[in-house]
């Protein structure tokens, strides 16, 4: 290695010579100190490099399937693969920067300003500006390699992958299975299967993130994005004492770490919305973007199947209800954005008919006929809004939503539940009154309606970008 | 250089620059200011107001990094802080870090350093500084007039739904004029550097620092037209409802993606080069040496300024471009990786049996050399298409970027501010309080953004106003660094506002450089130099200027 011209040298030595100690002739190398001196720079150099090593050893051992400090858990079949290239590059990184910045760090300390010191001047060698402009090339293919297989392999889903539509929207996550049942913020899986998620927006950019399978895709408006996993176990549920999952209706009722999925208590995966897209302007509780969040639990095949066959089951707490498909309708009432519009207090309101005293009553259409609200009626109107729209509410178009038979059973139970004859006397008299005392649903607060609006206006659009 | 009359007696200059004046005292009256066309005046300004709007976007930053203390809300709503993220964002790419140095420090000293009197073309140089104060104004209308929470980035479609409509065209008015004082500056350092260097100055005599200048300016020239592009195309959607990007009108969210990157992943160089370039000039007067492979150096601008624009789609990995784009921007991102080695690897070569003094700048440069490293091989993560889809969008590209554009750039203009402060102003400054806040600086930077790498491998997305409880330690970690760098930004400013009041009087050549710069008066004269200098050597031909001796102490 020879940085220094020898000839430009020669005024310089004597000075040199005083500085360090050393002998008259420049040498090509750092031995050119005493063995003395050379010792102090080794050691020094030595407890740095090996300083450097523990704490990154400390930092970062290597990729481990429970996840390490730089990574989380590895729980879909590309995340070992993954973390072996993450950690592969983050050794070449912290050999490249211990080689730079700890031999600035001696040139530094070695080669200080000293009284009457004079420098060396500049040599050249073409032989290392050409080695460290093309040896780093070796490293870089390499990576490039490895980053294209692993690329490719998490790009193709295998062809016999199982399929759900995933919708982004301000700012939630919308899963449609092929049964057709929806699922807002939680996305069942079966383990050990490919699953590929065909996404796409109804508003703006969002993007798909699961840090613990290492994908993500960005979900645009107007294309179809899509990305597949294969996850590797099921999620671990929360058991009782009596040796069955914990039943419950939100997360409160689980332990830390346990989500209230399908009214089990389960572990899941976090789901992230990791490309930004905005926040309400209005001072609710929703804070966008960062709240744009949903969960993967990872199930057996037998109960996702069960799921597939049945659709949603009925949550364990209405089980035990006097009308347990009467609660089972309320709760879906509740959580599908039904009360923005649609009251129960028995009060005539805009923009939609009120659910009090419907069921079983004539009502005239905007056509000048009339229709008998029962079973089918309710279930028209669900399913295809537009169908018959009862005289007086045509300015509100309500989006289709998508029920399986047994949601659409405990809605109509419990629409059924508020009519005058299934209702007890009090309510009947509550009802003649035109009464107002009874309480709103607990859920219905300004807060909730805001959102559910704005879900609303998402769910109009969804039909337009989407149809 | 060599005058003809000798310039090894620096006193004989100041003590003639006493009868003329200097550049600061030639004239006087605010319409001497505010009308001049001596680069160093428009370089001097042009400094006052980017560091006005670096303020600015600090006090953003801090805003930040408070709410980001706790999870939930610590002090402002949602939306709020989404705006507060898109002002620091703006502010700092846009009216920071651009015209940092390239508009400051290059304005005042390329002249200089070629021998000229001035840059080729002196109005359109003053036009430039208003240009950019025009859309400095602009951009404030914007913040005044609505709220604009679209990210430094403006991806469509969500800045183009209505009720961003005014403040987002404000604002995008506003980066389109910027370009324009950018594209302004440009051209007039091509010309400068091609037609105005002094005699005796050949192309590889040419000082690093001017090399990157006009690696820099030939970026600013080609890439920020299509800025401008981009911004008009967003107005002709807006204003006519031509469906360009927003797919409600037939348009493409992903194309606004390529168009912005097509300039912002050159800018980024735009941003890089010149700090690369001020560190070049910090290594060879700290250490007494030339730098070596000077000519590596040199092309590796070059060559960083052509490879600049062929990488923009490694912003797009996960956006929904084909899998074959993805490849080929991957296989190109990685050559970026060559020419930023090659320049690391010549500056610790360079240092190799100098005479390396510690002084501030020479510690700002050590710095930027430790710091450019992590934000450079943080990029091979990056580059990793399968890795990439893994950290994109999370806090480590926000680490990684903040180490390469504050540990870099901001990093390299400061070293470059506490080199040339004696001979912008004529003051010295106070050793001992630029190494306090140059520790204070380099911790709290550490400290505030070394977590963010973690945070964002653990799969913390960015631009979240709210975050899970598991990531709370790291960004109570982060959000202290940013505490202790910006006191270290409080004292240096302490530190410079003292220099300018109560500062002792520079010498000519305060850190006894071989830098053409150095060998005119301190401040220099109107015109530079009183005599048309020659040029006889190059700019860190230590071995030929014996009598400058070594760095004095102070």
């Amino acid at each position: 290695m020879t940085l220094a011209n020898p000839q430009d040298t020669a005024p310089d030595r004597r000075d040199s010579t005083q500085r360090n100690k050393s002998q008259g002739v420049p040498q090509v190398d750092l031995r050119s100190d005493t063995p003395c001196a050379q010792a102090r720079v080794i050691s020094a150099r030595n407890i740095l490099v090996w300083g450097v090593l523990a704490l990154g050893a400390w930092l970062a051992g290597c990729g481990r399937p429970e996840g390490t400090i730089q990574m989380p858990e590895q729980a879909s079949t590309v995340a070992a693969d993954v973390d072996w290239l993450y950690y592969f590059i983050f050794w070449v990184s912290v050999v490249s920067f211990v080689g730079i910045v700890g031999t600035m760090v001696v040139f530094v300390i070695k080669y200080r300003q000293r009284e009457g010191g004079r420098a060396e001047p500049t040599g050249h060698s073409n032989f290392l500006e050409i080695f460290w402009t093309f040896s780093p090339l070796i490293v870089l293919a390499m990576l490039f390699h490895w980053g294209f297989q692993g690329y490719v392999k998490g790009s193709v889903a295998p062809p016999d992958a199982l399929e759900i539509r995933v919708r982004g929207m301000q700012w939630q996550w919308e899963f449609e299975y092929p049964n057709g049942a929806v699922d807002i913020g939680n996305l069942r899986v079966p383990a050990n299967t490919p699953v590929k998620l065909v996404m796409s927006s109804q508003d703006v950019l969002h993007s798909f993130f699961v840090p613990t399978f290492r994908v993500k895709r960005d979900v645009v408006p107007g294309m179809y994005t899509s990305i597949w996993f294969n996850a590797l176990e099921e999620n671990q549920k929360q058991m009782g004492a009596d040796g069955k999952a914990v039943a419950c209706n939100a997360d409160d009722d689980c332990g830390p770490g346990f989500g209230c999925i399908a009214n089990q208590c389960t572990q899941f995966h976090q789901v992230f919305c990791a490309e930004y897209c905005g926040a309400p302007l209005d001072k609710g509780g929703n804070v966008g973007h960062s709240g744009m969040l949903a969960r993967v639990a990872v199930v057996s095949q037998q109960e996702y199947d069960t799921f597939m066959q049945e659709g949603p089951a009925m949550p364990p707490s209405c089980e035990a209800d006097e009308n347990p498909a009467a609660c089972w309708g309320r709760q879906l009432y509740e959580t599908s954005g039904c009360p923005t519009c649609h009251g129960v207090d028995g009060v005539a309101q805009a923009p939609a008919p009120n659910f009090k005293g419907l069921y079983g009553r004539q009502e005239k259409i905007a056509d000048g006929s009339s229709v008998m609200v029962d079973e089918n009626y309710v279930r028209e109107s669900i399913l295809m809004p537009q169908a018959k729209i009862v005289d007086g509410y045509t300015g509100v178009i309500m989006p289709a939503y998508r029920f399986s038979d047994r949601q659409l059973g405990a809605i109509i139970g419990y629409i059924r539940s508020l009519a005058p004859e299934a209702g007890t006397a009090q309510d009947g008299a509550q009802q003649e009154n035109s009464a107002v005392e009874e309480p709103a649903p607990e859920k219905s607060t300004p807060e909730d309606s805001e959102t559910d609006d704005l879900a609303m206006e998402d769910n109009a659009n969804k039909d337009e970008v989407n149809p | 250089m060599t005058a003809p009359a000798a310039t090894a007696d620096h006193a004989a200059h100041s003590s003639h620059d006493d009868h003329h004046g200097n550049y600061l005292t030639a004239t006087s009256g605010l319409k001497s200011w505010l009308l001049t066309v001596d680069h160093k005046r428009i370089g001097l300004m042009y400094l006052v107001a980017v560091l006005l709007a670096f303020l600015a976007g600090g006090v953003f930053a801090l805003l930040i990094r408070t709410e980001l203390l706790f999870p939930g809300e610590t002090m402002m709503q949602a939306h709020t802080y989404n705006q507060v993220f898109t002002l620091h964002g703006i502010i700092m790419v846009f009216l920071f870090i651009i015209p940092s140095i390239p508009a400051a420090l290059g304005n005042f000293f390329l002249p200089i350093m070629l021998g000229a009197k001035d840059v080729a073309f002196p109005k359109l140089n003053l036009a430039s500084f208003y240009i950019y104060l025009l859309g400095a104004i602009l951009a404030l209308a914007g913040i005044v007039v609505g709220s604009v929470d679209t990210g430094w980035t403006f991806y469509t479609p969500y800045s183009s739904s209505p009720a961003r409509s005014a403040s987002v065209l404000w604002l995008a008015m506003s980066v389109f004029i910027m370009g324009f004082s950018s594209i302004l500056t440009g051209v007039n350092f091509i010309a400068t550097v091609h037609k105005m260097r002094a005699p005796g100055l050949t192309w590889n005599r040419l000082p690093l620092f001017v090399w990157g200048m006009y690696a820099t300016a030939v970026i600013q020239v080609l890439a920020t037209p299509v800025l401008a592009i981009t911004v008009l195309l967003l107005f002709m959607e807006k204003l006519v409802g031509l469906g360009i990007f927003d797919p409600r009108m037939g348009g493409d969210p992903v194309l606004f993606q390529h168009f912005f990157w097509f300039y912002s992943h050159p800018a980024v160089y735009i941003m890089i080069l010149p700090g690369m370039a001020v560190v070049n000039e910090i290594i060879a007067t700290f250490s007494r040496r030339k730098i070596f492979g000077y000519m590596f150096v040199a092309m590796s601008s070059v060559a960083l300024a052509l490879l600049g624009f062929l990488v923009w789609g490694h912003h797009m990995f996960t956006s929904g471009m084909s899998e074959f784009g993805t490849t080929v921007f991957s296989a190109l991102t990685f050559l970026v990786a060559i020419p930023s080695g090659v320049k690391l690897f010549n500056w610790v070569a360079t240092l190799y049996r100098g005479q390396i003094s510690l002084a501030s700048p020479m510690l700002y440069a050590l710095a930027f050399i430790a710091l450019f490293s992590i934000g450079g091989l943080t990029g091979l993560f990056l580059g990793t298409l399968s890795v990439d889809i893994h950290l994109h969008d999370t806090y480590f590209v926000v680490a990684h970027f903040h180490y390469v554009m504050v540990g870099g750039t901001v990093i390299g203009f400061l070293g470059g501010l506490h080199y040339w402060w004696p001979k912008m102003t004529g003051k010295l400054y106070s050793e001992s309080l630029a190494r306090v806040s140059f520790v204070l600086v380099f911790v709290g930077f550490n400290l505030a953004f070394m977590p963010q790498f973690v945070l964002g491998s653990r799969g913390m997305p960015r631009r979240y106003y709210d975050y899970l409880e598991q990531f709370h330690g790291l960004h109570a970690a982060s959000t202290v660094g940013a505490y202790i760098l910006g006191v270290g930004f409080v004292i240096m400013a302490y530190m410079f506002v003292q220099s300018l009041t109560k500062g002792k009087k520079s010498p000519a050549n305060p850190w006894a450089s071989a830098g053409f710069e150095w060998m005119t008066a301190t401040p220099p004269s109107l015109h530079n130099f009183d005599e048309d200098p020659i040029i006889d050597r190059g700019p860190y031909d230590y071995d030929k200027t014996p009598e400058l001796g070594n760095v004095p102490k102070y």
